[in-house]
């Protein structure tokens, strides 16, 4: 899985999963399709609200207060940038190597009338030219996708303003021997195999050492593996609910997904957690007491 | 002498309880020296959410290292009943 693949064949394999049509992930996704953890304040807090409540405390991460310029790299189907630009009139630039993808995005930002602030940049993160200038990076469950993360996050710096800010989230293996035992299993292989094409979960540890290889100083480290399994719990819910309407969308998609779910959530806290790291581009880091 | 749990079920019965059910095999199919990973269906995965569901039954955490140590169901049920008694 992790030796000997390009970033371009692990985009390639990346893509097939996100060129499904966009009806098939409206039907257990919230209604923003935002394919990553959501944030839970209480028992009864719903997907749609999750995912408001998480994109607010990216922000917050990212020190966001109106007006900036932001690249989401790997940006799905914009959910981030389009909240970012709707809510804190950012200038949002999305990379996504999915074609399906980058058109639903530009249809959005014209029905929610930030076309102007948005951009999208269909292609690899790796390959794909961005100019320009940020004040902020995300990446939200895409370096997964991405064999070569020293790299992408030393562009990510070289892209970044002076004091600009990186929001990283990702799910890891917990330790290096999880990584070893379970990264073959067959359970593990149909998540990143069989459905994403190229997954690649190293340990929370291997992606701090690449944060500073790049260059970055490292201000925060957030566990939300108990909201992703939330999150899961309720994607899986929403699949058994359309299941029917699944199999029309995706005709044999809807085992294979639950599996994908159930595998998902069934290893976190045991072998696999979901942190959320962010990181500065500058020397001291944050001058202001947090 | 078996350790039960809060609800009077001896512990053994709960854990070849969640078996059964996970597996979807009858309980009394399964006997206390069998292995786990030979059961009937079993997967790493379904064998972590029979685990998941017993710390969530008695609100504990086994020790991590002991979960993976773990081979037989007697061996599952000693695990439990260890950090429960």
């Amino acid at each position: 899985m992790t030796a000997g693949v390009s970033p371009r064949e692990a985009f390639q394999a990346t893509n097939k999963h996100y060129e499904l049509p966009a009806e098939l992930f409206a039907l257990y996704l919230d209604e923003r399709l935002k394919y990553s953890a959501g944030l839970y304040a209480g028992e009864n807090t719903g997907l749609d609200e999750a995912q408001t409540a998480k994109l607010h405390f990216v922000a917050g991460q990212l020190g966001l207060r109106g007006g900036e310029e932001l690249l989401d790299v790997g940006c799905g189907w914009g959910s981030l940038i389009l909240f970012m630009a709707k809510e804190y009139g950012c200038r949002a630039t999305g990379v996504t190597p999915s074609g399906p993808q980058a058109e639903f995005i530009r249809e959005r930002a014209r029905e929610l009338g930030v076309a102007e602030l948005i951009t999208v940049r269909p292609g690899s993160f790796a390959d794909t030219d961005v100019p320009g200038q940020f004040d902020a990076v995300t990446m939200l469950g895409s370096i997964v996708h991405m064999p070569d993360r020293t790299a992408v996050l030393r562009k990510a710096h070289d892209l970044l303003r002076r004091n600009g800010s990186l929001y990283l989230s990702e799910s890891c293996f917990r330790d290096h021997a999880k990584y070893d035992e379970f990264s073959r299993r067959p359970g593990t292989v149909h998540v990143t195999e069989s459905i994403f094409g190229f997954a690649d979960m190293v340990p929370l540890s291997v992606l701090v050492a690449a944060a500073e290889s790049a260059g970055f100083s490292l201000t925060g480290l957030t566990d939300l593996t108990a909201h992703y399994h939330r999150t899961i719990e309720q994607w899986e819910q929403r699949v058994h609910e359309n299941r029917d309407r699944v199999e029309e969308v995706a005709p044999g998609m809807a085992e294979p997904l639950i599996r994908y779910l159930q595998t998902a959530n069934a290893g976190w806290g045991y072998t696999t957690k979901h942190y959320a790291l962010s990181a500065r581009k500058s020397r001291m880091g944050p001058a202001e007491a947090p | 002498m078996s350790v039960e749990s809060a609800t009077g079920q001896p512990i053994a019965s709960v854990v070849t309880e969640y078996l059964a059910t996970e597996l979807k095999i009858a309980a009394d199919g399964i006997g206390g020296t069998d292995v786990l990973r030979d059961l009937p269906g079993a997967d790493s995965m379904k064998m972590l959410r029979v685990v998941s569901k017993l710390e969530r039954k008695w609100d504990v955490e086994f020790d991590d290292e002991a979960i993976f140590a773990v081979k037989t169901v007697d061996e599952l049920v000693a695990l439990v009943e260890r950090s429960v008694g």
